[in-house]
């Protein structure tokens, strides 16, 4: 088995009384889109922080590449590349100046640099833009831009930082997308959103965070297996009495069901065929309802049942 | 990677439009307010002897006197119209503005001068230079002599002979219009802006100030390499910067800065490396946000250039009277009194002693500055 591209052994790191990594532990193999999910504080910045050494941390280690990942590894540093949360350019050079420069800070020779720098401008679309200045491109133009910043160089590691913060639903897709055709063109991802959308859509496997510890681990389908809920029902309903509640929740495989303002749910661990039980019963019971969804896990599901609170609380 | 950082800081520089305003337009808009406001400089005076008081004590060596009766001599190179008198006398005729100051020469020499520091101080001010100029001669004739006291013929007559000696003080015979000195601080002002370019640069390199100090800091290469061009860059602008507005100072405005233009080219250089390096040092000071950084470097360059005669003209004197020690660490003073020494004397001593003091400083702050940011490793950021 081929070593880890990233490996976090028993780290921990304190901001005075704040535990921000708790004895944290992570293995990242190469050619994944790793995502680092939780909510805001969690750590997902932090940890990224200290892969990159830009960070002490009190115990632990970090090994890239199979090496100890230190400020002077420069070998390491120059197959990474960073797209960090807030855009980091130039205001005074242009679209193609700033990938340049940055491209510039790991590749020297100038013929290759720009090829490289022409393949990001097209990578993320900014084609028509390459000459403007950063204050003349929009939010989501600016990502795109801050994402070629980080690219250009063609690294065999991309660490995003929630690279879609702040951003409108077109780039954001343009961006998931740009990320995925990354991973086929080779490089490792590790990706940290509180979006779980976004999670759920690109990545090949998932941490999930919370108060710098690692919950859970797994794809996305392995981390809904860990849950007790498999399938949520949701039917709006007039009137339904204490006793219709009752029997609800002795159907096969319901576990909970809940009725307020006109709204009933029905939440089903494991099984089949769960939403037509339910709607057989309703209709033998004869009680009108209006509108129905059934809706399967999703990761804020899987968070929400591991630490009592939603992703975004 | 040096020249990559470097050519791309030029260019940042270049475009930024705060920086020029601040380095450059900020500078051109003063000089033509204060051309104004002191007319033609080109039209200005020859020199005019000092009109000075003497009083000879009774242990005053001879070849002292004798150095006095020259610059006292009639002619082209006369600097002082010496008044010969007692205490008392001479003391009257400082009190009725008749004489700059007055000379107290004995073992030691000795100036005196009004208290009233806006009168005459440009006369005040080369009569101090000349006191200390005498003063120190004389201390180095005591000491020879009392190493050799059977040589103290000899030694006193060389002295006597010595053109040297007179040419520490003999001036140049130049325009002194007073104006003149509030150009040389604004030049002095304009390198100290500098400062902001500086402290912008060192922001811009460490990870725990910005975010381009992030993503910098997780590149490849050594840091020191990369902010040594940044800081090289921003030192090169900046010189260019206020070597435009001297240009523009000299060539539109007519002011006269005297026929050195290489020398007052390497005090444009000295400036700007001791504003740089300033705002450098101050940028790499504490995580308070690069605004913060900026007013507060803005309000000590102000501060140093009022302390160098600014706003007031005669306040580097009254500095000079009570802080001698604050005019050699001032930038502002240092390089004013560097365009000022070109302009008035024909010894570069002086000159070169300013020179000197900036390129200490600024080496000061680089070094400092570069110490601070060797750090590659935040406990947070």
């Amino acid at each position: 088995m081929s070593q880890p591209i990233v490996k976090i052994e028993n780290v921990v790191k304190r901001y005075r009384e704040l535990v921000a990594l708790d004895h944290f532990n992570l293995q990242i193999e190469e050619g994944e889109i790793f995502g680092l999910l939780g909510p805001n504080g969690s750590g997902k910045t932090t940890t990224i922080n200290c892969i990159l050494s830009l960070l002490t941390y009190d115990k632990g280690s970090i090994q890239v590449f199979g090496k100890e990942m230190r400020p002077d590894s420069y070998e390491s540093k120059r197959q990474i590349g960073v797209i960090m949360q807030n855009v980091a350019v130039f205001d005074e050079l242009t679209v193609y100046e700033n990938i340049d420069y940055f491209c510039g800070l790991y590749i020297r020779d100038k013929k290759t640099r720009r090829q490289y720098v022409e393949e990001a401008v097209e990578f993320v679309g900014l084609q028509d833009f390459s000459r403007f200045y950063p204050k003349k491109l929009s939010g989501g133009l600016l990502r795109r831009l801050n994402i070629a910043c980080g690219i250009a160089h063609k690294p065999r590691l991309i660490i995003m930082d929630e690279p879609t913060v702040a951003v409108d639903p077109q780039s954001r897709n343009k961006i998931l997308e740009g990320i995925e055709d990354l991973n086929k063109q080779g490089a490792t991802i590790i990706y940290t959103t509180h979006y779980m959308e976004e999670a759920e859509q690109i990545c090949s496997r998932i941490a999930i965070m919370d108060k710098g510890r690692n919950l859970a681990l797994g794809t996305k389908e392995e981390l809904k297996q860990m849950i007790k809920k498999s399938e949520g029902i949701s039917i709006e309903i007039l009137n339904l009495e204490e006793r219709h509640i009752a029997e609800l929740r002795a159907l096969k495989h319901v576990y909970e069901v809940r009725y307020a303002n006109h709204h009933l749910e029905v939440l089903c661990s494991g099984g089949a065929h769960n939403l037509s039980r339910v709607l057989e019963y309703l209709q033998k019971e004869e009680l009108p309802f209006g509108r129905v969804y059934s809706e399967l896990p999703t990761l804020n599901d899987v968070f929400l049942e591991i630490t009592g609170k939603e992703l975004r609380d | 990677m040096f020249l990559h950082c470097f050519g791309y800081g030029i260019k940042n520089l270049l475009r930024s439009r705060d920086y020029l305003f601040w380095s450059l337009g900020f500078s051109i808009i003063l000089a033509t307010l204060f051309h104004v406001a002191f007319g033609d400089l080109s039209k200005g005076e020859g020199f005019i002897p000092i009109p000075t008081a003497v009083v000879l004590e009774e242990s005053c060596p001879q070849p002292l006197k004798d150095v006095l009766d020259t610059l006292g001599e009639p002619g082209d190179g006369q600097l002082l119209e010496i008044q010969y008198a007692s205490q008392e006398e001479a003391e009257s005729l400082l009190k009725g503005k008749k004489v700059s100051g007055i000379l107290f020469v004995g073992e030691n020499v000795s100036l005196s001068v009004s208290g009233d520091m806006t009168y005459d101080k440009l006369n005040q001010s080369i009569l101090q230079s000349l006191a200390e100029s005498l003063h120190g001669s004389y201390e180095a004739v005591s000491e020879a002599a009392a190493r050799s006291p059977e040589k103290l013929p000899q030694i006193l007559a060389a002295l006597q002979k010595d053109a040297a000696h007179n040419q520490e003080i003999n001036y140049a015979g130049r325009n002194l219009d007073e104006g003149l000195t509030y150009f040389f601080n604004l030049i002095a002002m304009t390198c100290l802006t500098g400062s902001t370019a500086g402290a912008v640069t060192a922001a811009a390199s460490q990870a725990n100030l910005s975010e381009l100090g992030k993503r910098k800091s997780v590149t490849p290469g050594k840091k020191q390499v990369r902010i040594l061009a940044e800081v090289a860059a921003t030192i090169l602008m900046q010189f260019f910067a206020v070597s435009i507005s001297v240009v523009y100072m000299w060539a539109v405005l007519g002011v006269d800065l005297g026929s050195s233009a290489g020398y007052v080219l390497l005090t444009v250089l000295a400036g700007s490396m001791a504003g740089v390096s300033g705002g450098f040092f101050a940028g790499c000071i504490g995580k308070s946000s690069i605004h913060v950084k900026i007013g507060v470097l803005m309000a000590i360059t102000m501060l140093c250039s009022f302390f160098s005669g600014l706003m007031v003209g005669g306040m580097k004197l009254l500095v000079q009277r009570y802080a001698p020690w604050f005019n050699r660490i001032n930038p502002a003073a240092l390089i004013s009194d560097s365009l000022y020494s070109l302009a008035v004397y024909e010894s570069h001593t002086r000159f070169f002693q300013c020179i000197g003091g900036l390129f200490i400083i600024s080496a000061l702050f680089i070094l400092a500055g570069a110490a601070m940011v060797r750090r590659q490793r935040y406990a947070s950021l």
